[in-house]
């Protein structure tokens, strides 16, 4: 059905290449997810940070910080479950893009969390797109 | 053109959406966006009218969606519909006779809802939004309305005068020639059936309906405490009257305003060609029941019902004086402000497309759309006063704000960053005006307004200008400025750079050396950046704590600062203090852990070997220590532990008496850390580990009494690291040894917990609430299979036994045998979801009873603390009398006071303090009667929101929650204990102070007391 404004059925234009199933039921979990993936995340940001920020869009069930995977440390995402759908989306509407530890964080849904999905994926370690970024965390002196 | 062009595309869509039947409420929405947009629907309709489509599919469309609205009792769609059906009269598709009608439709069933016998007074509220939603058409089509009127008399006046022509002069008839023919509509659309007075009957009609209407005082949901006791006797107009009030000065205007644009008029001749249509007659929703008694408990509960339901809409917040608006008509206001309100509904996207989620490019696209469209309102005149005042009243609207409180951030951001000139000056300019009035905000507002502004500044680089506020230092501990500036920057920490900071601390190290290093930043006048600050001056502590130790000070920064918010762990072995059992014991279990024992062999090495050697408190000490020490590296951590050994506290905890020590120990061992206390506290909640109850005894234990208002022990310590890193700056180094005394905040935290208790229990309850109605349908259906399938085996039993009259297997025993098999198995079914729901039943009768002792005990105890303290109800009959109760004892002895640590000529207090205005950085309510006004306010808070809390947590969001009919019996949770609060609590010798705090946030008028 045609809409005033926009499109709203498209929702991400990330497609996780290791989700194991086809894009309808990979849009299926998106639209039932309870998860979002924040991106952009400053190494340094902790999970108290973390849920002081999101815990204002609903209650949180479960941190999990994305780790390099040969460091072990924070490498700038992590996955936000929630109880309720529409928690997800109000953290999804109403957070992303804005500021946590001076970087602005991007927050989209996500197909839901599992065991391994924790590990940076790049080569180095971190974030595949960590390999192409060119702005690292800005020195604050 | 251009933007004519865009117009014409979007109406395209619109059109073909439509064309699809069933997209008509899509239709309704998005002509109602466009309406919120500026009356750009007008456009739409002329384009349909071209195209004639309109004509043909409009009849059906809103009347039925307006039907179902008012049943369904959709405000917001009914408000939309209304001025989507005005401005289809403007724009002559529809007949002003037609909306009339509704108008009168409206106001007929508005008033007979006020009528005792066919109505149902309590239910005032409905009637009242009824008229608002036809006063609030009238700016868009009241002109329109009138001109009718008008030009039909002007045409009478000319059949008039063309017959009486001799005894007009020449000019006289000439302009009355040209009125006529200037006006743009043509005559041919004055029919005899429109008649003229009607909009007049609608005016004469709201006119009667507010005379006889109740005035609505809700001081429990006033913003500011002193509302109510103004002691003046000025009655303020509440929402309905002012709102008339401004409909008149516009009616005597003639109708005439400017923030409405009118792009109808360009298109006159287009849309005079077309037809014009009328509208069905349509039903009001039936009426509540009647009530026998216009007073006590259930027309309390029923008044309290209609306002959940229909709740206002706004409630004005005036933080700015009134000159900042000055250029503008009355009912300018309400248009910005319907404006504004509507961008916000929609743009949020709740109503247009509920089930819809939104994709991330979509998310910012459609966040600059509401930031420009708000920034970008038709209206001649500056608004972004009155823009910032709007959006405060709805993040601080009481009981709850229409959205989340993130939403409002977000917004208030967005406008900042479109209008970077203009708007932060407002919005710094609203925090001013709300931190001078900060003793009198509402304490559930003060703690939004702390949520907000602590995450609004963290978006902005924590830019503010600290050093206007450095004069907080100088009131005394329990002031509410100082306590606002201390917990805005607690939360300030939590949203900040702990980490980094400490990482580069080597890289400061040079620069923060010395004292004198950490001063460079000029006290500046446009506000220095804090984070920036903060940052320099955390690294100054640590360097003190940790590496300076030869500067002068540092022994007593070591005692003021403890390090970030680190763990109490009294069993730790690396200080090298003393170990003792209780230290082995501590390792012990640790090392169960790590070797991944269970929790069942964990809590048999408790029972067999810890318990009966060293007794219970050391079980709960060393368990509590040692398992939260495992778990204290992370908030997943702590889930962790928690999942795996919860069992351990629920063995050794298994009581309410039990549970509160269990509360205590673990505050103990976070003390420093009021996060993670409420984090743990909170999860050990969900997990069932302790219950609500407990929570409140805890809070109600004596040493936290004590810090309603302030906060000395259990979170002292995590403030004093911020504090003082920001007050090293702020202040010269002798105002730093002073900090020491700082340490007193209100007890925000403690607060967020409770709220957070009652909130889960509700949670709950209607988690429960849903399992069962959804069990309840099971059921339903499991007995019609069963009924079904028995029937269809008794059907095939006496068949076969008909054959030849003798009962034969007949010559389909498969069947019968299938059948058979399927009439056990949907009995056993049936039986099955019975029980389940019998099950779900038992426990939603123990949640409500857990409920209900929550809910006394929480008064209870809320009682007791404040009979014990408040003075005596002679001295003290309003908030007012307490407040200066300590005010004039201190004239007096104001010299001597040790409790107002004035230490400078500047700030010295005038002794001479009555004066208000100039004086208001002074503050002197005393301590204790601090501790009673916070306490009240948060008396009142918890019983709003006990109020609100049950039906849908955030109502806008949830149109589907509307249920026809049901909603008569579907009671708030609150009323099913009023009566045992009355018994209970309230009784004959509590203080009227608290009295007051409890019916007001009941909404409850409080001489209703005996009659309930």
């Amino acid at each position: 059905m045609a809409s005033l404004f926009k499109d709203l059925t498209k929702l991400s234009a990330y497609r996780d290449k290791r989700f194991p199933g086809n894009q309808e039921e990979f849009e299926q979990a998106l639209h039932t997810s309870t998860t979002v993936y924040i991106g952009n995340m400053s190494f340094y940001t902790t999970e108290e940070q973390v849920y002081e920020l999101f815990s204002r869009a609903g209650e949180i069930k479960k941190i999990t910080m994305g780790l390099d995977k040969n460091s072990k440390t924070p490498c700038g995402f992590c996955f936000v479950l929630y109880y309720s759908r529409e928690d997800t989306e109000d953290a999804m509407k109403f957070i992303s893009g804005t500021i946590l530890d001076d970087r602005p964080i991007r927050v989209d849904f996500d197909w839901g969390f599992q065991e391994g999905r924790q590990w940076g994926r790049g080569r180095s370690g971190g974030q595949v797109r960590d390999e192409y970024r060119t702005d690292y965390d800005p020195d604050i002196l | 053109m251009e933007s004519e062009t865009c117009i014409g595309l979007d109406v395209m869509t619109v059109a073909e959406g439509m064309s699809v039947t069933s997209g008509s409420e899509e239709c309704m929405r998005s002509g109602g966006r466009a309406v919120a947009e500026g009356g750009c629907a007008c456009d739409c309709l002329r384009l349909y009218t071209c195209k004639g489509w309109l004509l043909e599919n409009l009849e059906g469309i809103p009347l039925e969606t307006v039907v179902d609205a008012l049943d369904f009792g959709n405000c917001d769609m009914i408000r939309i519909l209304m001025r989507f059906l005005t401005v289809m009269m403007c724009s002559k598709v529809l007949q002003p006779s037609s909306l009339v009608v509704v108008f009168e439709t409206l106001l007929s069933s508005a008033s007979t809802t006020l009528d005792e016998e066919k109505g149902n007074p309590s239910w005032q509220a409905r009637g009242d939004f009824y008229v608002s939603c036809i006063l609030s058409c009238l700016p868009w089509g009241g002109s329109e309305l009138v001109e009718v009127t008008h030009l039909l008399v002007t045409s009478l006046v000319v059949s008039l005068g063309i017959s009486h022509a001799k005894s007009l002069g020449l000019r006289e008839l000439n302009i009355i020639c040209d009125t006529c023919l200037s006006l743009p509509i043509a005559n041919k659309h004055i029919s005899v059936q429109q008649v003229p007075e009607e909009i007049e009957c609608v005016m004469v009609g709201i006119e009667a309906y507010l005379s006889i209407r109740r005035h609505n005082s809700d001081t429990g949901l006033s913003f500011f405490e002193d509302d109510d006791e103004s002691g003046s006797g000025v009655v303020e107009k509440d929402f309905l009257e002012d709102l008339w009030g401004r409909i008149q000065v516009l009616s005597s205007n003639g109708w005439k305003v400017d923030s409405v644009p009118r792009p109808h008029l360009s298109f006159e001749a287009q849309l005079v060609a077309g037809k014009s249509h009328e509208f069905g007659p349509i039903n009001a929703p039936e009426q509540p029941e009647p009530l026998s008694e216009v007073s006590g408990v259930l027309y309390g509960k029923q008044k309290h019902n209609a306002e959940l339901k229909y709740p206002q809409r706004i409630r004005r917040l005036n933080i700015f004086p009134a000159s900042k608006t000055e250029d503008m008509q009355p009912i300018d206001r309400f248009i910005v402000e319907e404006y504004l309100l509507d961008v916000l509904l929609f743009l949020n996207g709740c109503l247009m497309y509920h089930h819809v989620p939104y994709s991330l490019s979509l998310v910012f696209a459609s966040r600059k759309e509401c930031a420009s469209f708000m920034v970008g309102l038709p209206v001649p005149f500056r608004y972004d006063y009155l823009m910032a005042e709007t959006i405060f009243s709805q993040l601080l609207l009481l009981p709850l704000p229409p959205f989340k409180p993130i939403y409002y951030t977000l917004v208030i951001m967005d406008l900042c960053k479109a209008l970077p000139g203009a708007f932060p000056g407002v919005v710094a300019g609203a925090v001013r005006a709300l931190f001078e009035k900060i003793a009198d905000l509402d304490m559930e507002c003060q703690t939004r307004l702390i949520l907000w502004f602590s995450h609004h500044l963290s978006n902005f680089q924590f830019i503010w200008p600290w050093e206007e506020w450095a004069f907080v230092l100088d009131l005394p501990k329990w002031a509410p400025q100082r306590v606002f500036v201390q917990e805005v920057l607690e939360r300030e920490v939590r949203l900040s750079y702990w980490d980094k900071v400490k990482q580069l601390e080597a890289v400061t190290s040079a620069m923060c050396a010395h004292h004198d290093v950490i001063l460079p930043v000029p006290l500046n006048l446009s506000g220095f950046h804090f984070s920036y600050v903060l940052r320099h001056a955390i690294c100054a502590v640590l360097q003190n704590l940790y590496h300076l130790l030869s500067i002068e000070n540092a022994p007593a920064l070591e005692e003021l600062l403890p390090p970030k918010g680190s763990p109490n762990f009294i069993y730790s072995i690396e200080d090298g203090r003393e170990r003792t059992e209780q230290h082995a014991l501590s390792a012990e279990l640790n090392n169960k852990v790590k070797g991944r024992q269970t929790a069942r062999e964990i809590i048999s090495w408790v029972e067999e070997s810890v318990f009966p050697n060293h007794g219970w408190d050391v079980v709960l000490k060393v368990v509590v220590h040692t398992l939260l020490d495992i778990g204290s590296k992370s908030f997943t951590h702590l889930i962790t532990v928690l999942e795996r050994y919860g069992q351990v506290f629920a063995r050794i905890c298994p009581d309410h008496d039990k549970q509160v020590m269990l509360i205590a120990e673990v505050s103990s061992y976070w003390k420093n850390n009021a996060q993670m206390t409420a984090v743990a506290i909170d999860r050990m909640m969900g997990y069932r580990l302790i219950s609500n109850l407990a929570i409140v005894r805890w809070v109600f234990s004596p040493a936290n009494v004590e810090q309603f208002h302030t906060s000395d022990c259990p979170w002292e310590p995590l403030y004093l690291p911020a504090v003082a890193a920001i007050f090293i700056v702020l202040a010269t180094y002798q105002e730093l040894l002073k900090v020491e005394r700082i340490c007193i905040f209100i007890n925000l935290q403690t607060v967020l917990v409770l709220r957070n208790a009652i909130g889960k229990t509700y949670n709950r309850i209607s988690d429960l609430r849903n399992e069962i109605s959804s069990l309840k349908k099971s059921v339903v259906s499991a007995e019609a299979a069963a009924a079904k399938a028995k029937a269809e085996l008794d059907a095939a039993e006496s068949k076969l036994s008909l054959v030849d009259g003798e009962p034969v297997l007949g010559d389909n025993p498969v069947k019968l045998k299938r059948l058979k098999a399927n009439a056990e198995k949907a009995k056993e079914e049936e039986v099955s979801v019975h029980e389940s729901l019998e099950a779900k039943e038992a426990l939603l009768a123990r949640a409500l009873d857990e409920n209900e002792a929550l809910f006394l005990s929480l008064y209870k105890n809320f009682s007791k603390v404040l009979m014990e303290r408040l003075p005596d109800p002679s001295r003290a009959r309003t908030l007012r009398e307490l407040k200066s109760i300590q005010a004039d004892e201190m004239t007096v002895d104001l010299d001597e006071s040790s409790v107002m640590e004035v230490d400078n000529e500047s700030r010295r207090p005038n002794k001479s303090q009555s004066n208000g205005g100039k004086d208001s950085n002074i503050y002197n309510v005393g301590e204790k009667e601090q501790w009673c006004l916070s306490t009240l306010g948060y008396v009142k808070a918890f019983a709003r929101q006990y109020a609100s809390e049950s039906t849908a947590k955030w109502p806008a969001q949830e149109p589907e929650a509307y249920l026809p009919k049901t909603y008569l019996r579907n009671w708030h949770l609150i009323w099913a204990h009023i009566e045992k609060l009355d018994a209970d609590v309230l009784t004959e010798n509590v203080h009227p102070l608290f009295k007051k705090a409890v019916y007001s946030g009941l909404s409850r008028p409080i001489n209703d007391v005996s009659s309930g």
